[in-house]
């Protein structure tokens, strides 16, 4: 289930065969769990973030040449060196991430990282879980065998444009004329359509840029109808986002805030509004956020809803360093070092001691509003509490 | 003044740091040459991190390997089971620890607990190696309570 339990994100075969589709709100699953035809879980993070650092050192291993692209993705360069049979590798590497983490995983082996990525789509429908596109006539298989919706880069936009040309498989689209793609879909499809036709376009980025915004919002448990809950739940993300911000060196110029009701009230009832507020000194100082964010929520919030959510993005993200000098002359520098050494004292006791033991008091205690996350398992990986239990008996 | 850190890529997850000095002008610490890492008991239990896992026993059907209730297993999936090896199994929707025995196409787990019955695989079981168990961690503390008490006999 997404974050907050509200709809699901990640189904198994057995599922999808039910007709569950990503997206389906948990109210129409209920009934399912009720008549005992499906299990699910909230999102456990933790553990799936531990299991993929596992499995990507696995990998490393064999394929030294790696970006981590997401929670359950990696990229691997393996131009550099000389492999016998990569086939065989990668059949290899499956069974090695299968027997040593349990976790069974899709390998897709092409000239580049768009074609990567189709192979490894078709791989889920191989005996072995590894799918090699190494020849134009398995390209032309694969492309031929690849909806336009399913092609990285196109986005849903793009690919109803493309369908009512006639062009529905990445086969369809690489017939096209490039002037005709450049004049469509502007020099990022281009670069997509050149990836299909086997040209390398995108380089490895081995170390991921920083962000250039950080967002944190959560649907409450229930509804909140009044100021202090939200601005208590507010202040949680904004110290979260301002730790993430801290942790990448940055500080922010821009916030953006905003709540809204349930998309499925009733119209009278419903509500969304946001509000962006330009900081006056770029900053990652959580007690500023906060002030700020707590005052842009006063702006927008109308008495008499019941929200669902409330959010915070931090804009405009620029490295400490840069701020520090360019705002010598307006900011008391030696003021601003001490917060900056009070703020690296906070972040160290709460690494050591936990999330949240050193906080602002408009950040609370109780978390009434938290989400819901009913359905938990176990962060069997990472807390020795949460640990497997085996029988002896 | 200038700090450096330097770090070792260890098998663990965590990088250990080789050592942290300053750097300035005056007096340097003799102590800085024959600083080493300091011990990582996730290289001495396991090999490969990424495949290890702990759990936590409950019941005694192992007691005669030294394996108590709620003693802390390490789990190594990376390993292949051989005879004698103290095994996690999945067996009917639950994890077992027993020794693993193959020999020629019979397979047994044993208690190691006179009290327990060994079993034999046979067709109908679903049975799974979850992983093999080369270490476990007992918690002597907790059992100082037997040690005075037969202590305290002597004295009797």
């Amino acid at each position: 289930m997404s974050n907050g339990d509200g709809c699901a994100i990640a189904l198994s075969n057995e599922a999808k065969q039910l007709g569950i589709k990503r997206g389906t709100p948990f109210f129409e699953l209920r009934d399912m769990l009720n008549q005992g035809k499906v299990w699910w879980r909230s999102s456990n993070y933790t553990l799936y973030q531990d299991m993929m650092r596992r499995i990507t050192k696995i990998i490393k291993r064999s394929f030294p040449d790696q970006e981590i692209y997401s929670i359950d993705e990696c990229f691997c360069d393996v131009s550099g060196h000389r492999y016998e049979n990569l086939e065989d590798k990668g059949v290899e590497l499956r069974a090695r991430i299968l027997k040593w983490v349990g976790v069974p995983v899709g390998i897709g082996i092409a000239p580049n990282r768009t074609l990567a990525k189709i192979a490894n789509k078709l791989s889920k429908n191989t005996e072995t879980g590894v799918f090699m596109m190494d020849t134009p006539a398995k390209i032309e298989e694969g492309l031929k065998a690849t909806e336009i919706d399913d092609v990285w880069g196109i986005g849903p936009r793009y690919a109803i444009k493309l369908i009512q040309e006639g062009v529905y498989t990445a086969w369809d689209f690489i017939q096209l004329p490039e002037d005709y793609v450049l004049k469509l879909m502007t020099i990022q499809g281009r670069r997509t359509y050149r990836e299909l036709k086997g040209e390398k376009c995108m380089p490895m980025e081995y170390d991921r840029p920083d962000k250039q915004a950080i967002a944190t919002a959560r649907s409450f448990r229930g509804f909140e109808r009044e100021l202090p809950p939200m601005e208590e739940a507010l202040a949680n993300y904004v110290a979260n986002a301002a730790l993430k911000l801290r942790s990448q060196r940055s500080v922010c110029a821009k916030i953006f805030v905003y709540a809204h009701t349930s998309r499925f009230a009733v119209i009278t009832d419903r509500y969304s509004a946001g509000q962006e507020i330009k900081l006056e000194v770029a900053t990652n100082d959580t007690a500023l956020l906060i002030k700020e964010a707590v005052r842009a929520l006063r702006m927008i919030f109308v008495k008499g809803y019941r929200y669902q959510k409330v959010g915070i993005e931090l804009k405009e993200l620029k490295p400490e360093n840069q701020v520090q000098s360019s705002l010598f002359d307006r900011v008391d520098a030696g003021k601003n070092e001490k917060m900056q050494k009070a703020l690296r004292a906070i972040d160290g006791m709460n690494a050591v001691y936990g999330k949240d033991t050193v906080r602002y008091a408009v950040m609370g205690y109780e978390k009434k509003w938290f989400m819901k996350q009913e359905y938990l398992s176990r962060k069997f990986t990472t807390r020795l509490e949460d640990i497997i239990v085996v029988k002896a008996v | 003044m200038k700090e450096i850190t330097l770090y070792q890529k260890g098998s663990a997850t965590i990088l250990i740091p080789l050592f942290t000095e300053r750097i300035h002008a005056g007096f340097e610490s003799p102590a800085a040459d024959y600083e080493e890492a300091s011990i990582d008991l996730n290289d001495y239990v396991s090999k490969y991190p990424e495949a290890t896992f702990f759990a936590r026993v409950e019941g005694d059907c192992m007691i005669g390997s030294g394996i108590l209730p709620d003693d802390l297993l390490v789990v190594d999936r990376s390993l292949v089971q051989q005879n004698g090896d103290v095994v996690v199994g999945e067996y009917n929707g639950e994890f077992i620890l027993r020794s693993y025995y193959k020999k020629g196409s019979r397979v047994f787990l044993m208690p190691d607990n006179k009290m327990y019955k060994p079993i034999e695989l046979t067709d109908g079981m679903v049975f799974n190696i979850w992983g093999v168990v080369p270490h476990t961690i007992y918690n002597q503390r907790r059992r100082n309570g037997g040690r005075v008490n037969r202590f305290e006999q002597l004295l009797r």
